[in-house]
């Protein structure tokens, strides 16, 4: 398995590189669009008071990218293999489709990872956001959000193997993602809040807050029962997806449409 | 070594099938559903190259989707090497490649040994990069290994996806439309490269439309009509048996006019009349010839024809069927 992943990493990669058109406008309009919002709530929204909480701000509209990356990655890998036509061909391996499905979000992810972290560094660069945070506690809340976005990148790719084109539902779902990065979860009604606190992304987000503002350590984020809260919503969430793009795989096995787009 | 019994289509095999497809079933859901398959069964043994005829929406694709794991039967089963495609996939998939019709086989933008690589890497095996590129010597492509597969032309890009099956080197190598868009040299290199696989102790099926390329590299024909094996024969076999029904019957004038059954007229020029007498009896062909002398036409020639697969193909298709045994 782990030559599988190898492999479909360095595909990732090799592709990637061999299309710089597309690379190089994937860097610049997440920069757009994070200096508009930025620049746009400072200018037309001045008591929102998004200087003072530049970082969390900044650490809000990386999440999101993440999201992204994850969920797009998951719906585009499907239809972009089954609009070139190697995905039956992919889905005829004896690993399975959802082992090929998690190992393509994976790979997929680890290849734009490069880029993710180039993105950061501009942005960083570019707006002056100060950004002191514990590296450690970091990559661990990285990880153990992750198992929630590669349930959402599942529940994509599902969808994606049975209707083809969910686009325009993608960015249904990234709206409010956006929204729930920037607004936090906070400004929702007590009786939303309540059902949204567990959810893994608004976690994810608080405790991102709590690293990068209340400069939250390692050594404590981890032992804490937020961080354990998460680990579980987040491979919760996980399960969920791989349930159900198992159960659309089987769908669009019967109906014989895995290779349609 | 199979056998074949022209009449039920019952395979006796001295070894063990590579693949061994049960009463497979399936009716695709919708309004109208669509009764793919009918309950079809084949077998394909060590060294053999199956032909999968018949006419488009015949069942073709959906049969060979079912046997890649692509597609669930609504009942029956595909056995590979002995593993269930339905119940021990892994076990089953792992000792099958598929090569799909057209471009759908490879990465664009990654090179031909990338390609290789990756493609066998998902097969489970693992990837030897001398064999690939002694296969690429074979295949005249040693040269272009290297570079991104866009750059390559239509007989290429299938020519690497064949190699591909083979440096895969599993038991079943199923081949859709193999040679379609190639060039003749392209598509003989191909039919040299499948007959050598065989040879090689590879079970092959292949589903065309083009007739020539089966007849020359098959050595079982299996036809599907409308969800439903109609024959499944020895390819020589097949021929054989159509083989002494028919003569060709070239007289002069050329427009007499004959009737007697079994008997069409297939072309007429300023010369003379073709006509084509489908018996197996020879005494037919007498009372032809005594008709043709009391109209005192001039018989130019009378030939027992061989017909090839594509003459047979159409035979059994539309309408005919198959001669009695």
């Amino acid at each position: 398995m782990l030559r599988l992943a190898w492999v479909y990493l360095k595909a990732s990669l090799m592709e990637m590189l061999r299309y710089p058109f597309e690379m190089v406008n994937t860097y610049i309009s997440l920069i757009l669009i994070f200096g508009g919002i930025f620049l746009g709530i400072k200018a037309f929204a001045p008591s929102v008071g998004l200087e003072a909480n530049k970082a969390g701000f900044f650490l809000g509209y990386m999440l999101w990218t993440f999201y992204l990356f994850t969920a797009n990655s998951a719906s585009w890998t499907i239809y972009s293999a089954a609009t070139m036509g190697y995905l039956e061909r992919e889905f005829s391996s004896p690993f399975g489709h959802t082992l090929i499905v998690v190992i393509k979000i994976i790979t997929d992810n680890l290849a734009s990872l490069i880029h993710y972290i180039l993105i950061a560094i501009l942005m960083i660069l570019i707006f002056g956001v100060d950004l002191k945070l514990d590296l450690i506690a970091t990559i661990g809340l990285i990880l153990a959000a992750y198992p929630f976005f590669l349930g959402v990148g599942l529940i994509f790719a599902g969808l994606a193997l049975n209707v083809k084109r969910i686009g325009s539902f993608i960015s249904l779902v990234q709206i409010i993602f956006m929204f729930l990065a920037f607004v936090g979860g906070g400004k929702l009604s007590p009786g939303v809040v309540s059902v949204v606190r567990y959810f893994p992304y608004l976690q994810a987000l608080r405790l991102a807050k709590a690293i990068t503002i209340r400069g939250v350590r390692w050594s404590e984020l981890f032992v804490s029962n937020e961080f354990a809260t998460l680990l579980a919503t987040s491979l919760i969430s996980f399960a969920i997806g791989w349930a159900f793009f198992k159960v659309m795989d089987r769908q669009a096995m019967r109906k014989g449409v895995i290779g349609h787009y | 070594m199979l056998t074949c019994r022209a009449e039920n289509f019952k395979i006796k095999t001295m070894n063990k099938p590579v693949l061994k497809a049960v009463e497979l079933k399936k009716t695709y859901p919708g309004k109208p559903a669509i009764e793919a398959l009918k309950g079809v069964s084949l077998e394909v043994g060590v060294g053999d190259v199956v032909a999968l005829l018949g006419p488009n929406g015949a069942g073709k694709t959906t049969f060979v989707k079912i046997v890649t794991g692509l597609l669930l039967p609504d009942s029956g089963d595909a056995i590979v090497e002995g593993y269930s495609v339905t119940k021990q996939r892994r076990h089953a998939l792992s000792r099958l490649v598929t090569v799909l019709e057209g471009d759908r086989n490879l990465r664009f933008r990654l090179t031909g040994m990338e390609n290789a690589e990756f493609f066998v890497v998902l097969s489970g095996r693992k990837f030897d990069r001398k064999r690939c590129m002694e296969l690429a010597e074979r295949f005249g492509l040693s040269d272009a290994m290297n570079r991104q597969v866009r750059t390559y032309s239509k007989g290429m890009k299938q020519k690497l996806s064949v190699l591909i099956a083979f440096l895969t080197d599993t038991p079943l190598i199923l081949l859709d439309e193999p040679t379609l868009g190639l060039d003749v040299e392209a598509s003989n290199e191909l039919i040299d490269a499948i007959k050598e696989g065989a040879d090689a102790g590879h079970a092959i099926l292949i589903t065309t439309h083009e007739m020539h390329i089966a007849q020359k590299v098959s050595t079982h024909v299996a036809i599907i009509k409308e969800g439903k094996l109609v024959t499944y024969q020895r390819t020589d076999r097949l021929l054989e048996l159509f083989r002494y029904r028919e003569y060709l019957i070239k007289v002069k004038p050329n427009d007499i006019k004959l009737e007697f059954p079994m008997l069409r007229k297939v072309e007429s020029n300023d010369n003379f009349a073709t006509f084509v007498l489908d018996t197996s009896e020879p005494s037919d062909v007498y009372r032809v010839i005594d008709m043709l002398k009391s109209r005192n036409a001039e018989i130019l020639e009378i030939v027992r024809r061989q017909p090839d697969l594509e003459e047979v193909y159409l035979r059994i298709v539309k309408g005919g069927g198959m001669p009695d045994a």
